[in-house]
């Protein structure tokens, strides 16, 4: 039975306010990416984000969530554009570009974050909450957190109704996009804006390392249901929302559950059952296969 | 920091230095055909998950650092790479997808079990993430007589292993990598060999956490190998030379870590970013070697068209305007610094001189040869 008494106090209400309106956005915006075949992208530019925080934080002392989003939006473009420039310009692949760029964007994090930890200067501003966007602490947001994701959720959806037309043409046949008319640069430009400012946001709830599968899961799982474009983003944005408000409760009611992992737990979840059961999944690929056997 | 003390904090260090290099090494060799085969986003996905059979062999043995963990932990890196496997063969999901799905999923089991039940035990987020390799060789272990630290001999035992299996399977190793469907042909399982490879990544990503934590380990994998890969054309001087890359890093991050007092495996990632961005910059056929070819390709493009001006319009009764030196650049809509510019190289080439009467461009005696031989190599 749910308990009302967890349901109604207020640390709840903003924890699950503040993931809802992350993974709702998340989920609508990561099924362009999806896609889009891009669906690891989005785990590189979250890990390359971590050291844009630290550095943020070691220029301007204080842990203001705007200042720290802006130093993740700033270092996760830079690993971006990297991976673009490496993998166009050499003969690498696309994978082997995004691990090298990850994994050393992450370590860069890690040295700034012992060079803090190791030096006196910094003692005097509160560095404590930094870990946090490592593994994400949800359960510590605030209400300055909330008035951070409200607009940048929001204007990440107003963003895709905005140019919905133009993205599903830009995702499914860009050439026929381009005849069109329709700036592909732009195109690149809104999602990468929209995923972009999503991730950082949500660093601090679910932590660098896995605010990708919030884009991820959820598309993934809409994927099973329907071959329609309008459908998915409406699927996908539902079981993101859903599986927030889920995963913040059942970490509330148990010590110890950490609230962004136990949301990508149910997001899974979900996302296996929808394999299952989805109308092209697998229990309907194997009745389909006994039907034509007999 | 003066070098006395430098040096005497290596001198009571130096045993971290060889576990990161050898870490590096043992990482490296497999690293190759990880980058060779397009499994570089599956080793981070291993990476991630070997977590959670630590986490889950350390419920059931109690203890970090028993050899039964290290197994345990390295069986379930192999089951992410096949649960990987086997949801992309459904055909519901593509591959990338698919690793995207399961590790995230892996490493949110083993942080929500770290928090829940093993907080005040020996593993903790932050060592799950970067290692302590300064700590390590604070764990010994007696051999031969010698008291050495433990992850120095866990780690050469791996690199052994990897350097044999690398030796002894080369021909197959190549075969596979470079045409599946060759070696398919041929009889070789490709499936054992790839199982095999996956297996050796997973211990080594095992191994190396301890040394270099979870995440950095990638970089420790894929760095070497694909600085190697965008210099080498064989895949005997490409394990050579990612072994040098690997200890290069290695070495230089030390140094640094020590000298700035960070962590010591987050730096050899960092300078592993480093130099793979150098190599990518300056190697033959680099960013820079490219873009400095693009703009002389682009230059003798537009040295031709003027030769092609000149050559077309020599001896043509319009050749007073069309060749003048105060006019030419009108007529090729340049600007006129630009045609000026031009003029001088050909001049300086000896293909073209300024005939002094009518001041118009004239090609040389080479220069028409040279007119002549680009008529017909632009087909013209």
């Amino acid at each position: 039975m749910l308990d009302f008494e967890i349901l109604g106090s207020y640390t709840f209400l903003v924890v699950a306010a503040g993931t809802f309106l992350l993974s709702t956005a998340a989920g609508a915006v990561g099924c362009i990416n999806v896609l889009k075949g891009e669906s690891l992208i989005g785990d590189a530019i979250g890990h390359s984000a971590f050291p844009g925080i630290v550095l943020s934080f070691m220029l301007f002392m204080q842990r203001s969530p705007l200042l720290l989003l802006l130093g993740a939006v700033v270092s996760g473009s830079t690993a971006f554009f990297l991976i673009q420039c490496i993998h166009s310009n050499s003969k690498l692949q696309l994978d082997a570009a995004l691990a090298v760029v990850l994994s050393s964007f992450f370590g860069m994090g890690m040295v700034l974050k012992s060079y803090i930890q190791g030096n006196p200067d910094f003692s005097k501003a509160s560095q404590s909450g930094l870990q946090s966007y490592i593994f994400g602490q949800a359960s510590y947001i605030m209400r300055s957190d909330i008035c951070l994701l409200l607009p940048v959720s929001l204007l990440s959806l107003l963003l895709l109704l905005l140019f919905y037309k133009e993205l599903k043409l830009f995702v499914f046949d860009r050439e026929y996009a381009e005849t069109l008319a329709i700036p592909s640069g732009l195109m690149y430009f809104i999602d990468i804006l929209m995923t972009m400012s999503l991730i950082a946001a949500g660093l601090k709830l679910v932590g660098s390392i896995l605010i990708s599968s919030l884009l991820l899961i959820p598309a993934i799982a809409a994927l099973q249901w329907s071959k329609r474009f309008d459908r998915v983003l409406i699927l996908a944005a539902l079981f993101g929302g859903l599986s927030a408000l889920a995963g913040t409760y059942v970490s509330t009611l148990y010590e110890g559950m950490s609230t962004g992992p136990t949301i990508i737990s149910i997001m899974s979840l979900l996302a296996f059952i929808s394999m299952l059961f989805g109308p092209h999944g697998i229990i309907a690929n194997i009745r389909l296969r006994r039907r034509f056997l007999k | 920091m003066n070098l006395t003390e430098l040096s005497e904090l290596i001198s009571h260090s130096y045993e971290s230095l060889l576990i990161l290099i050898i870490t590096a090494e043992a990482c490296a060799l497999i690293g190759c055909f990880l980058v060779l085969r397009g499994l570089s986003m599956l080793s981070d996905a291993i990476s991630h998950s070997v977590l959670l059979g630590i986490v889950l062999a350390f419920f059931i043995v109690h203890d970090v650092s028993s050899p039964w963990l290290l197994a345990g932990a390295a069986l379930f890196g192999v089951f992410t790479v096949f649960s990987v496997e086997a949801l992309s063969k459904t055909g519901l999901v593509k591959k990338d997808d698919a690793v995207g799905i399961v590790f995230p999923l892996f490493f949110s089991i083993a942080v929500i079990l770290i928090s829940r039940y093993a907080r005040n035990a020996h593993l903790d987020t932050d060592m799950v993430l970067m290692g302590e390799v300064i700590l390590a060789p604070l764990y010994r272990i007696r051999l031969l007589g010698l008291s050495l630290p433990k992850a120095l001999v866990s780690m050469l035992i791996v690199l052994i292993i990897n350097l044999l299996f690398i030796l002894i399977f080369k021909k197959e190793l190549k075969l596979f990598t470079f045409d599946e469907d060759f070696a398919s042909a041929l009889g070789f399982s490709s499936a054992a060999l790839f199982y095999s490879l996956m297996s050796l990544s997973s211990l080594t990503a095992v191994v190396s956490f301890d040394a270099v934590g979870a995440i950095l380990v990638v970089s420790f994998l894929i760095a070497p190998g694909a600085c190697a890969y965008l210099i080498c054309r064989s895949l005997n001087t490409m394990l050579l030379v990612s072994g040098l890359y690997a200890a290069l890093n290695a070495f230089i991050g030390y140094i640094l870590a020590l000298f700035l007092q960070v962590s010591m495996s987050g730096m050899v990632a960092t300078v592993a970013g480093l130099s793979f961005l150098l190599t990518f910059l300056l190697n033959r056929e680099g960013l820079i070697m490219q873009l400095i070819l693009r703009r002389r390709r682009k230059r003798e493009f537009y040295l031709d068209m003027m030769t092609l001006h000149i050559g077309n319009h020599s001896g043509m009764p319009e050749e007073s305007e069309e060749l003048g030196v105060k006019s030419i650049s009108r007529h090729l809509n340049w600007k006129s610094e630009f045609s000026e510019k031009c003029s001088r190289i050909l001049k300086k080439r000896g293909i073209l001189y300024i005939e002094e009467a009518g001041s118009v461009y004239r090609l040389t005696e080479k220069g028409r040869a040279y007119y002549s031989r680009i008529k017909s190599d632009y087909g013209i």
